[in-house]
């Protein structure tokens, strides 16, 4: 299970590392303060992460060494077990003791340093097999290395896609909570391990059981690939299903995906003209991804075919996404929505301001309106007091025109200083959401809106006015 | 004992060995010889457990070599393009053997003094026969039941290939190994092998003892007053014939005293006979189908 001779060949074979590491850390414990120490050494621990896997493992890579390493009378087991313990241990060791002399210095818990030494070296672990695991995926060292790359950037790159796509596809919603996605980065986890400290050992519990499943995951997948691995495969090209041809296809798709993201389009041959320059110069990063893929030139008819089918598929998913509204999600909505907060807010310019309005403001301040804004709102932002159903009613209709107005053949673009603001909570989650309205009040329209329980202000370069049932305004406040 | 049985391997879609088989008893030095490409790399990396069989097995001593490391520690392969890690000398390569082998330290040093090595040097820095010496110190100071040896005597000089035949014949005297060369040097292979099989088309084509190879496939070169009808010639197994003026040189596979004695009833004017190197025997062995 774990080999010692090959330990300590690791350890006699690597002293010059071992040293170097022990008198950065060395000089980083003598020479800096306590969060500036831990802070550094976590930095240095984080970049280790990455590097040496990549430099323990690099073996396996290699046509010669794999004649050696795979012929010595150790397990592979043994093997891959030893070179992990080994990378974890000199990236664990310096950190701990960092962490620990430094806290000497202050009032600190055991218990919490003892926690917090934990869940460090649970993140170190995941991040270090997660590395390994992707960096041996691969059949030679430069594709292992970017292959470390794009699954490290995989999931931010996922949730940016995801969160651009929705928030063009849908309407309303403002937050899609995709930063969890994060965390399915080790590089993520790296930069958890940086910025925690022992004040917030709490934060770091709440990744702790995501790093355990993760750990879990990546040891199974890794020893599996180690121990079954073909040694032939070393530096020839990564054809592995999980290599390029993995990447290739969900980077395609995930920028595809993006493309599609720059506006909702009714018509996909509008959409295809928009875009045809993004396709083309994607079409250039696709045919040079095949070629450092295969490392040759690798033009076969195929490629252009799968690159105008993915083109259409993703075309085909945006449409899906405008017919259905977002998936539903732009019509799933509020359940209780007497807790709720909203607020509507609408800029006119001097020629669009509706008559009667322009007239109590000027008979207010004696003096024309450039402009004016329009806040009609119900509840409040903290959402403590409930709303009448009479203004629920006035405002879900503004709200339910925006969406329609949004999916209709006529929107054009947004009109951001005309929207609907809403504020909701369920079970115990506040959710924003957003609405571009195509309205224009009148001062009719805005008495009703009183009538019915909802305060209306209006502001112009004079000052910030409330109006009354009776149709004048209580000044709320006045610019001298 | 060395037993494969049904050896295949393929990369890709090229199937280098097929269904290969092959027995070699302990005491032997086998030379495996073979065109570029026919796989001799390949068989003695599957034979080192490096490379899983696709279809087949390895069995030395009655156990499997791949992925099995208490066989493992009987067998050292010293392939053609040795590996050593950056900046490493002899002794930091002694260090990392040690752990994993028994290494005879008199044998050590007495390799070390005749294939003149200084253990401080790093490798690096080392001619490419030097870095092969290097590897074969080792490979005779640790004293393996099985040796493998890929292109042992590439790179080395005379008498460093004098001193290597000497040493593995030493070796096999004391150890009663096993030791499996592959070279296209088939004159150096010649000096120390007593068995070898010739590698074609993924399979071992003709192996055998080499003594009695040799003593079986013979050259006769023969005259004739007259012009005689070729096709008498179609009763011998022939491997080659060739015609030179009124002289033929035939390289007939059988029993010399048999093959002369019908060779004679021909009435030639001259009639010699001359042993084959075992040069000529592979390449009568792999090109003579095809004269």
């Amino acid at each position: 299970m774990f080999s010692i001779e090959y330990f300590k060949y690791l350890i006699k074979s690597k002293r010059y590392l071992i040293l170097l590491i022990g008198l950065v850390t060395l000089l980083n414990i003598v020479g800096s303060n306590s969060s500036e120490g831990v802070y550094i050494q976590s930095l240095l621990s984080a970049t280790l992460c990455y590097l040496l896997p990549v430099y323990i493992f690099y073996y396996v890579h290699d046509k010669k060494a794999v004649d050696t390493f795979f012929s010595i009378p150790v397990s592979r087991k043994a093997m891959l077990i030893s070179g992990v313990v080994f990378i974890i241990g000199l990236i664990y060791i310096p950190l701990s003791i960092t962490i620990i002399v430094h806290t000497i210095r202050k009032v600190v818990l055991i218990s919490d340093v003892l926690l917090f030494l934990i869940k460090v070296l649970l993140a170190i672990s995941s991040v270090v097999v997660f590395v390994s695991a992707i960096y041996l995926l691969a059949n030679n060292a430069i594709d292992g290395i970017i292959m470390l790359g794009a699954y490290s950037f995989l999931p931010i790159m996922a949730a940016i896609v995801i969160d651009s796509f929705l928030r063009v596809y849908t309407c309303g919603p403002v937050d899609f909570n995709l930063q969890y996605l994060g965390y399915l980065s080790p590089a993520f986890m790296a930069g958890d391990i940086i910025v925690s400290n022992i004040s917030n050992v709490g934060q770091l519990l709440n990744s702790s059981i995501g790093l355990l499943v993760y750990l879990i995951i990546f040891s199974i997948s890794l020893y599996l690939s180690y121990t079954n691995r073909k040694v032939e495969r070393a530096n020839t090209i990564s054809n592995n299903l999980f290599t390029y041809p993995f990447i290739i296809t969900i980077y395609l798709f995930m920028v595809l995906v993006l493309i599609s993201s720059s506006g909702i389009y009714t018509n996909v041959f509008e959409q295809l003209k928009d875009n045809f320059i993004m396709y083309l110069v994607l079409f250039a990063i696709f045919i040079s991804a095949n070629f450092l893929y295969k490392r040759k030139l690798h033009f076969t008819i195929v490629l252009p075919i799968l690159y105008v089918v993915a083109i259409l598929f993703t075309l085909m998913f945006a449409m899906y996404a405008r017919n259905t509204r977002g998936f539903g999600l732009s019509d799933a909505y509020i359940k209780d929505n007497r807790n709720t907060f909203y607020q509507m807010n609408s800029w006119q310019n001097a020629p669009d301001i509706d008559k009667d309005i322009k007239d109590l403001l000027f008979e207010q301040s004696k003096k024309n309106s450039e402009y004016v804004s329009i806040n009609v709102r119900a509840g409040d932002a903290d959402l403590k007091f409930p709303i009448s159903s009479e203004a629920v009613n006035i405002l879900e209709k503004f709200r339910q025109e925006s969406i329609d107005w949004y999916y209709s053949d006529n929107y054009k673009s947004y009109d951001y200083n005309n929207n609907i603001y809403v504020i909701s909570k369920e079970n115990n989650n506040t959710k924003h959401y957003s609405y571009y309205l195509n309205s224009e009040y009148t001062l009719k329209d805005l008495l009703d809106f009183v009538d019915s329980g909802l305060e209306v202000t209006l502001s112009n370069e004079y000052g910030e006015y409330k109006l009354l049932k009776d149709g004048s305004l209580d000044v709320l406040y006045e610019y001298e | 004992m060395l037993k494969i049985d049904g050896l295949s391997k393929s990369f890709s879609d090229k199937d280098v060995l097929k269904e290969l088989s092959l027995n070699i008893n302990e005491g032997s030095i086998f030379g495996l010889v073979g065109i570029n490409g026919s796989g001799k790399s390949t068989l003695l990396r599957c034979i080192a457990g490096i490379y899983e069989c696709d279809k087949g097995s390895v069995l030395f001593n009655d156990e499997n070599t791949y992925l099995n490391e208490n066989i493992r520690k009987d067998i050292f392969f010293v392939n053609d393009d040795p590996y050593y890690p950056m900046a490493s000398n002899i002794k930091a390569l002694k260090e990392f053997y040690s752990s994993y082998y028994q290494i005879d330290e008199q044998a050590y040093r007495k390799y070390l003094e005749l294939f003149h090595l200084d253990e401080n040097k790093t490798i690096n820095s080392f001619s490419k026969g030097m870095k092969r010496q290097t590897l074969l110190l080792f490979a005779l100071a640790i004293k393996p039941k099985l040796l493998l040896l890929d292109e042992a005597f590439d790179g080395l000089d005379p008498i460093v290939r004098f001193n290597l035949k000497k040493s593995l014949y030493d070796f096999i005297e004391e150890n009663n190994s096993i030791i499996i060369i592959s070279s296209h040097n088939l004159k150096e292979l010649e000096d120390i092998c007593d068995s070898y099989g010739i590698l074609e088309n993924g399979r071992i084509s003709t192996y055998g003892d080499l003594l009695e190879s040799k003593a079986n496939i013979n050259k006769y070169q023969l005259a004739f007053k007259e012009e005689i009808d070729e096709s008498l010639f179609n009763q011998f197994d022939i491997l080659y014939q060739s015609k030179e003026g009124s002289v033929y040189s035939l390289v007939i596979k059988g029993d010399k005293d048999e093959i002369c004695e019908k060779l004679n009833a021909l009435n030639p004017i001259i009639l010699d006979t001359l042993q084959v190197n075992f040069e000529e025997l592979f390449i009568y062995e792999h090109e003579g189908g095809k004269q």
